[in-house]
């Protein structure tokens, strides 16, 4: 794997999301089906901004100590900060403040594993900062591709104080 | 706004606010729901009720919290997560865990560095 790049950032961050519930097999199997529930949303209300616009995957839950059936797993989307949303089709908006501590990857999805482990372990658990109390989460920076061996970008955000 | 919207809405109220001692009216109030309305929602929808869904999150949230920060007082924990003192989160935490937050810890520990 590419070693990724660090950095520090503070974030504020509007998003529009649904939420699953479920193991992260059952939450891959539905991906692509709340992924596109949530473009439908986008779309429909014009939230889209081109070249801007991002999408994200949340993990309010650590999958070794909460139950699988008990994970919940968002697939959210960044919406400019003054968009008005509203709620009424399973969509929900929310804010996403702090500092981060943010990976940024060149890798393929058979790596997103080993990623999420360098980020805690190599970078976080051996540096200077202190994890925060919240999700982390992965934004796409460009598509996902396709071929389980292709690489794109992608950056893991993880909270700390 | 439908019932999967203000399940997420309570969801996150509850994350934003593990510190503090949650009640139902406070996650009432920002879901804008009356007391009786939004409990019978919860728990219409979900598997548990929202008491109980509040202890297993702060249970599982200061579990981690307290092996990834080694350095923090139990009691620190307790007052991080909402609880008066460290007895009623020690009570809290064996009934969950089966056993005390020190001996989690120590356990999550040895499986960290084995």
């Amino acid at each position: 794997m590419e070693t990724p790049n660090i950095t520090i950032e503070e974030i504020e961050m509007k998003v529009i999301y649904v939420r699953f519930r479920g193991s992260y097999v059952a939450f891959r199997k539905n991906a692509t089906k709340l992924l596109n529930q949530l473009i439908d949303y986008a779309k429909k209300y014009d939230l889209i901004v081109e070249d801007w616009t991002k999408i994200l995957i949340m993990y309010h839950d650590n999958p070794y100590i909460t139950k699988d059936n008990d994970l919940r797993t968002s697939v959210a989307m960044m919406v400019p900060l003054d968009a008005k949303i509203d709620e009424t089709e399973d969509i929900t908006s929310m804010m996403i403040q702090g500092k981060y501590m943010v990976g940024h990857f060149h890798m393929s999805p058979k790596e997103y594993g080993e990623a999420w482990n360098m980020m805690y372990h190599e970078y976080l658990f051996k540096g200077n900062e202190k994890p925060r109390d919240t999700f982390p989460f992965e934004m796409y920076i460009t598509e996902p591709p396709r071929k389980f061996s292709d690489k794109s970008y992608t950056d893991i955000y993880i909270p700390i104080e | 706004m439908n019932y999967q919207v203000l399940i997420n809405k309570a969801e996150d109220y509850i994350e934003n606010n593990l510190s503090k001692r949650i009640k139902l009216e406070d996650i009432a109030d920002a879901v804008g729901l009356s007391q009786y309305h939004f409990h019978r929602i919860f728990h219409t929808h979900s598997k548990e009720t929202i008491a109980q869904f509040i202890t297993r999150i702060k249970m599982e949230r200061s579990g981690i919290y307290l092996v990834v920060n080694k350095e923090i007082s139990i009691t620190e924990i307790a007052y991080r997560y909402g609880y008066c003192d460290a007895s009623s989160y020690n009570k809290a935490f064996k009934k969950h865990y089966a056993c005390s937050p020190s001996e989690y810890r120590n356990r999550k520990n040895i499986q960290v560095n084995e």
